[in-house]
């Protein structure tokens, strides 16, 4: 009967998951917990752990956090669903947009000068307890009268 | 960076909390369907990304409401099947979502049934709160000059409707027994078609393009496909992606006249980013050739794509026999204005240009992103309308007063497990020939492969 215990207390299920922790990061050593806040299409905070390395499009995946439409294409590059925007001082200190990432960016709805698409952007220090913006898409074009 | 949507998130949230009371969140489910008196069934009409994305927001923003995707043809997701380009695999990727929505016990695909023909748009009012309809546009319309009706002519609609599969394009089987194409318009669909016509063929054999049209590609003698708009390169509609898929097409090299694009650079220096890099990258191949090896592979490429601007269509030219095209008879535009609402008008010059085909279309336009909104916004509104009672309060049937209308008509609805076996029939028979799926294309074969 042991699956009946909760997930903490079934070692086989402990390992799994910590597999799966040390799949995610390129980097097996120690590091340091980040975090980061999402301000999501409603504009609500929630702030997530996160590692250094870690996948934007991935971690909203495995928080589960139900941004509308987010990830359609699966992260390949081939849609614009997971557009995310950043802090200026933020954005200036990642490393320069890929020009694939660019031609993407330029079919996004409500680009700005800050943008990125979450699967080709992986956390760093220079992230950690900033901000990152979900744009507000559906709420954006409609307005009740 | 500006606090954005803080004015919104309450009216948003608003659909979900009112239909579901305070009151009737402790009861059990069966109370509640009794308790709370409206399951709202909603009908929506076409599966493509429209359909999906509305279906899918309903589900997700209404605990109970049920949604009936209905579907002229067999199989679902209309244009990101039968139109997204067969060398465009990841952006068929949205399958998965919309795959995920139709497992949803709320939600039932209805495949094979016509609204219009085998059931009313009147008769599914009666029957659910809501119809929506996401059928896309059907119109053919035509090009409206003399010589249209020339063999050789093609809607670039069709052609792609049936390098993709699509049923009713499966006859097309064009003649592609000509040096030189012409496709009239400068969008993304100009661009796939182009692409598919230049492509080698080892690659399209990678993809899911059907085998009709492998067999016809690999016998097809287009060298040259001339792009042609009415309005100049700061005007045209295609995207940077596809054009560096262009760019970077092998075996073909770019014609792009010089004159067209010289200072260019100096008018965009105000434009939007995606207009800026489109620009540029347009200027920089035309104008500065990549220069050593690369360059002589592509001197000696066998084909070759080039961009024709500010010119009109006024004439297809038939051949001497009269049997088929021989060119085009272009008028010669200039602009009025400038920018995105700049105004192309005749010069009163003409152009003939030799050609053996000649593509033209009016397509659906936008990416999967735009469909995606504007789905959810339909969604959405629908919701607002359900909550503010601007639909019909009281009880509707859904889709069992449909089923016995479908069955007295001889329609036999196709369901999403129906569509899974031939989706696993599709991939396995791809699987022997190297590629993702072979696509069915018969219809009747399709309804017999899962028992109709």
């Amino acid at each position: 009967m042991a699956w009946l215990l909760p997930a903490r207390l079934q070692p086989w299920r402990m390992f799994s998951t910590s597999r799966l922790l040390q799949d995610e990061v390129q980097d097996s050593g120690p590091q340091q917990q980040l975090t980061v806040n999402f301000i999501d299409h409603l504009g609500k905070k929630i702030t997530v752990p996160v590692k250094e390395g870690q996948n934007m499009l991935q971690l909203v995946q495995k928080h589960s956090l139900n941004f509308p439409g987010f990830g359609a294409c699966k992260g390949s590059l081939a849609c614009c669903t997971c557009h995310l925007i950043l802090d200026k001082e933020v954005f200036q200190k990642l490393d320069p947009v890929s020009e694939n990432e660019l031609d993407m960016l330029d079919l996004t709805c409500g680009v700005t000068a800050t943008s990125r698409l979450g699967c080709q952007l992986c956390m760093t220090k220079d992230m950690d307890k900033q901000n990152i913006w979900v744009p507000k898409g559906v709420t954006e074009s409609y307005t009740p009268q | 960076m500006a606090p954005r949507g803080w004015g919104c998130w309450r009216w948003a949230a608003q659909p979900r909390a009112r239909l579901l009371s305070p009151a009737a969140a402790p009861l059990g489910f069966r109370q509640l369907l009794s308790t709370v008196e409206l399951v709202p069934h909603i009908c929506v009409v076409g599966s493509g990304p429209a359909g999906f994305y509305t279906a899918q927001h309903l589900l997700k923003h209404h605990p109970q409401a049920r949604v009936d995707i209905y579907e002229k043809q067999v199989v679902p997701f209309g244009l990101v099947r039968f139109g997204v380009a067969p060398d465009h695999p990841e952006v068929k990727n949205v399958i998965n979502t919309f795959t995920q929505t139709a497992h949803s016990t709320r939600c039932a695909f209805r495949g094979n049934v016509t609204v219009g023909r085998d059931v009313s748009v009147s008769e599914l009012r009666d029957a659910y709160h809501a119809v929506v309809l996401s059928y896309g546009a059907e119109d053919h319309r035509t090009l409206g000059i003399p010589g249209e009706e020339l063999p050789g002519v093609l809607s670039a609609r069709a052609f792609v409707g049936w390098y993709n599969g699509l049923p009713e394009n499966h006859k097309l089987t064009p003649n592609l027994n000509c040096d030189t194409a012409l496709i009239l318009g400068q969008g993304n669909v100009a661009l796939d078609v182009a692409r598919i016509l230049l492509t080698p063929i080892e690659l399209l054999e990678k993809t899911d393009i059907t085998a009709d049209a492998l067999r016809v590609l690999r016998q097809s003698q287009v060298k040259r496909v001339w792009i042609v708009g009415r309005r100049g390169p700061l005007q045209v509609a295609f995207t940077i992606k596809e054009l560096r898929e262009m760019i970077h097409l092998p075996r073909s090299q770019a014609l792009l006249d010089p004159a067209d694009f010289e200072g260019l650079e100096d008018l965009i220096k105000e434009a939007p980013r995606p207009r800026k890099r489109l620009t540029e990258l347009l200027v920089q191949t035309a104008l500065k050739p990549p220069k050593g090896e690369k360059a002589d592979g592509k001197a000696e490429a066998p084909r070759a794509w080039g961009l024709r601007f500010l010119r009109s269509p006024l004439k297809v030219l038939p051949s001497p026999d009269g049997g088929r095209v021989a060119g085009i008879r272009l008028a010669v535009m200039k602009l009025e204005g400038s920018g995105e609402n700049a105004q192309a008008v005749p010069t009163g010059a003409v152009e003939d240009v030799p050609c053996g085909l000649v593509w033209w279309f009016k397509s659906p336009s936008g990416v999967i992103a735009t469909t995606m909104n504007d789905g959810f916004l339909t969604g959405q509104v629908l919701l607002q309308d359900l909550e503010e009672g601007v639909l019909p309060i009281g009880p509707k049937p859904g889709y069992s007063s449909i089923e016995p209308l479908l069955k007295n008509r001889g329609v036999q609805p196709v369901s999403f497990e129906d569509w899974e076996k031939l989706d696993a029939e599709e991939v396995a028979q791809g699987q022997a020939a190297g590629k993702p799926r072979e696509k069915l294309v018969d219809p009747q074969q399709m309804l017999q492969l899962i028992g109709h």
